[in-house]
């Protein structure tokens, strides 16, 4: 096959790039440590959430020195609990069922963004660096309310912060 | 290449495939028109200028919009597309004409189907409703004749696939030793990917998704449904691509006055689309819970390598263009531009749809990017970069085509060709100031598919400029594109109401630099690409479906059915009484 | 004309997103611009190959664009 000297240039420039677009994300995973959501939640069944120990209860629970865990029960058309407090400067998981239909958990501004099946557990491990005050917005469509579906992340001085908020 | 004693238009040499394809374009064009139409009322809906509707009912805008957009105008417009390219380089007519219709009448009773479900959802009166958005997750459910619809649609297109099999078979008999013409071997691998791609949307739709809308199942497994629509749902974006990029192959070369750079490379581009299209879907699910991240890193591979048959045609279709500039006498490293016939608007639509492509690749790369996808995925980011594709260089490429294939199906010559040259100018103005917008707007967390993004407990942070002027630009966008559909509605009836002239070039498509002849034989071996197709497909899904059956069954626990065709009144009303009871206990 | 209506309508078209961009740019670079000056830019820039279309041939070179279509 004749392939013009050009082409071939661009066709190595071309896997350079490529090579160079994976090595970046790989650098993302296994460099700077960004997980992605995957299936080591556990199932679930969306009609038996409130047996569950933790869902039944959704809030903050701490579960190390600087380390939490919320539980958040979503359903249409809203996050329960709907405002959740955590301290700065922790470590904190999130763990997230949907009762109903698919939806999202996406914190505005930030990378702390998941789908949230019904049937199964979404997790995400977030650091809270500086206080601040996060909008919590559903972004999967849900149904007809799906635009009122908002709920606050706020992370607050050390100081402040009480404990279990539910 | 031009076809000896039978030279004359395409009207001329095959008058019955004419009387198809017009059928099919004017379907596609139905489409679009009536597609726009709820773009822009979308557009004016979300920034709050225009609230015909309650933000409730939004979604069936939105539904109506994507269907009938990526699905009717582009299928139908492809569909004839590929027609035209098996039957004009095979020089041979359909096998049976009757067949013909009756996948053409699939895809319109299909489509007729669907929208009359959608379109029911606007009005309480109506029992119909399917405000469940292009991909209908389960459990939102939707009228099971929308599934139906959709079905029907699938299918008609597939047996449309097979109608080019059939020519190439009865060709071959008669051509033994001959290589498949390109824009037949185009047709035939977009097809074989097409079929492998959709089985997974078809099978969630025949044995989950119609029976559950019929009550004759109680539960579908949510993931499980929504994988078995990604699996489709990459592949599909391909299968409108496939015939844009034959068009910027087959056609912009000889409008630029050339011939295309090189057939064996465009063969390779097409074989790796063929083989490479569908491992990829998960890059659409990397944060859903229940995938392992092993599975998405695989398939984020997968995708940044599809980038390769891409740049590859950047690199054809620009040598291509240049080898014609050169021919109309253009000289100078960048000179040669000016020799282009730029105010041609079948060339100038797509040399600019073409060059849009070029950004939404860029801007798809970082879709593709697993965990850089946190930061986008189901903002308006992901909107501005499918409108750069599917929205430019498929539909501009679309349009801009139609003013060359309008002159050989009817006979007449285009109403006016200015305003072509202005429409399709105003149409990548246009996309320019929605898309940028949509893209910056994404990135400060602005949602998609959200009638009412004016949330109250806090405030979306844009980079540059505010959410004010992001809503502005989107709005300018939006109605240049509207205004511009408009005119291409009224240059295509325009054109159809006019008469026939004899003026008309004779049909044909490019002739090559380096042809066919140069192309290793094993190129032509569509069993063996087809067999590795669905080889990667199997190594792609099979440990992922495997795993999702496993934890959940094949029907659950999905949850309960949310069914969107139920009147709103009614379904907030049950809602209600539900809190109610339950405050009670 | 050094370039024929038809191209300078698409070179003007081409310019739209690279003056959206810059502005993006630019406030990377720490420069803000409101619509008002990103308008401006684009109308000096259209301004100026409008001006090297029709300007007079001082050099006397012969530059005529091709005949297009």
């Amino acid at each position: 096959m004749n392939i013009h000297t050009y082409e071939k240039f661009w066709l190595a420039a071309s896997m350079v790039l490529i090579v160079g677009f994976i090595l970046t994300i790989t650098y993302g995973t296994v460099g700077i440590g960004v997980a992605m959501v995957d299936d080591s939640g556990e199932t679930i069944n969306p009609e038996n959430i409130n047996d569950h120990p933790k869902f039944s209860s959704p809030g903050v629970e701490q579960v190390g020195e600087n380390e939490y865990d919320v539980y958040i029960q979503v359903v249409q058309f809203a996050f329960l609990p709907t405002e959740v407090e955590v301290p700065a400067h922790s470590t904190v998981n999130i763990h997230l069922t949907s009762r109903d239909v698919i939806h999202s958990y996406s914190v505005v501004g930030t990378n702390a963004n998941t789908m949230v099946i019904p049937g199964e557990v979404a997790e995400v491990t977030v650091n809270v660096d500086e206080p601040k005050e996060y909008g919590v917005i559903c972004t999967e469509y849900c149904g007809s309310g799906h635009h009122n579906m908002e709920g606050k992340l706020n992370v607050v001085p050390e100081e402040e912060f009480e404990g279990d908020s539910q | 290449m031009s076809l000896g004693a039978n030279s004359g238009t395409y009207l001329d040499q095959f008058p019955d495939e004419a009387k198809l394809i017009r059928a099919t374009f004017y379907s596609s064009f139905a489409a679009l028109f009536v597609g726009a139409l709820m773009g822009l009322l979308q557009v004016l809906h979300r920034v709050d200028i225009l609230r015909l509707i309650p933000s409730e009912d939004y979604y069936s805008y939105l539904t109506l919009h994507a269907v009938l957009l990526v699905l009717t105008f582009t299928i139908f417009f492809l569909v004839g597309v590929f027609t035209w390219g098996v039957t004009t380089s095979l020089d041979r007519g359909l096998e049976d004409l009757r067949y013909t219709w009756a996948w053409y009448g699939l895809m319109a009773g299909g489509s007729l189907l669907a929208g009359i479900t959608i379109i029911g959802g606007f009005f309480d009166a109506i029992p119909l409703s399917a405000a469940v958005l292009y991909t209908f997750y389960a459990p939102l459910q939707a009228h099971p004749l929308f599934y139906v619809g959709l079905a029907l649609f699938i299918v008609g297109s597939w047996f449309a696939g097979i109608d080019w099999f059939r020519s190439w078979w009865a060709w071959k008999r008669e051509n033994p030793d001959e290589r498949i013409p390109l824009p037949t071997f185009m047709a035939l691998t977009t097809t074989l990917f097409w079929i492998i791609s959709s089985l997974g949307v078809a099978i969630s739709v025949v044995v989950f998704m119609i029976p559950w809308s019929l009550g004759l199942i109680d539960q579908v497994n949510a993931l499980l449904t929504r994988t078995l629509f990604w699996f489709f749902g990459h592949a599909v974006v391909y299968f409108w691509l496939m015939p844009a990029y034959m068009l910027w192959y087959v056609m912009l070369p000889k409008i630029s006055g050339g011939k295309l750079f090189s057939d064996p490379l465009a063969r390779v581009v097409f074989v790796l689309f063929l083989i490479l299209s569908t491992p990829t879907g998960i890059h659409h699910q990397y944060l859903d819970p229940g995938i392992a991240e092993g599975f998405k890193f695989i398939v984020m591979v997968n995708t940044m390598f599809l980038l390769l048959p891409s740049l590859l045609t950047a690199f054809t279709v620009v040598a291509s263009m240049e080898h014609g500039a050169r021919q109309r006498g253009g000289t100078g490293y960048f000179g040669w531009l000016r020799a282009l016939p730029w105010r041609n608007p079948v060339f100038t639509g797509m040399a600019l749809a073409g060059l849009m492509f070029a950004a939404a690749g860029f801007s798809g790369m970082i879709n593709a990017g697993m965990n850089i996808n946190y930061l986008v995925h189901n903002t308006w980011w992901v909107v501005g970069h499918f409108h750069l594709t599917v929205g430019t260089a498929v539909a501009l490429t679309f349009m801009a085509t139609t003013y060359w294939f309008l002159p050989q199906l009817t006979g007449k010559k285009i109403w006016n060709k200015s305003l072509g040259l202005a429409q399709v100018l105003l149409w990548f103005i246009g996309m320019t100031f929605m898309s940028n917008a949509m893209h910056r707007a994404g990135l400060a967390g602005i949602p998609r598919r959200t009638a009412e993004p004016q949330y109250s407990g806090f405030d979306f942070q844009p980079a540059a400029g505010s959410v004010a002027e992001l809503n502005m630009q989107v709005v300018i966008g939006g109605t240049l594109l509207f205004i511009s559909t408009l005119l291409f509605m009224l240059i295509v009836v325009m054109t159809v109401r006019g008469s026939k002239v004899d003026t008309l070039p004779a049909n044909g498509y490019a002739e090559t630099l380096s042809g066919p002849e140069d192309a290793p034989l094993v190129l032509d071996n569509l069993r063996l690409w087809a067999g590795i197709a669905i080889a990667l497909v199997v190594l792609a899904y099979a440990l992922p479906l495997a795993s999702i059956i496993g934890r959940h069954g094949l029907f659950g626990p999905g949850g309960s059915p949310s069914p969107q065709f139920i009147d709103t009144v009614v379904f907030t009303g049950q809602a209600i009484f539900d809190s109610l009871v339950g405050v009670i206990r | 004309m050094r370039i024929s209506w038809g191209g300078f309508l698409v070179v003007v078209a081409v310019m739209v997103p690279i003056v959206i961009e810059l502005r993006t740019v630019f406030v990377h670079l720490g420069v803000e611009m409101s619509i008002a000056q990103t308008g401006l830019l684009a109308a000096v820039m259209i301004g100026a190959l409008l001006a090297w279309a029709v300007a007079p041939d001082i050099r006397g070179r012969k530059r005529s664009n091709e005949k297009s279509e």
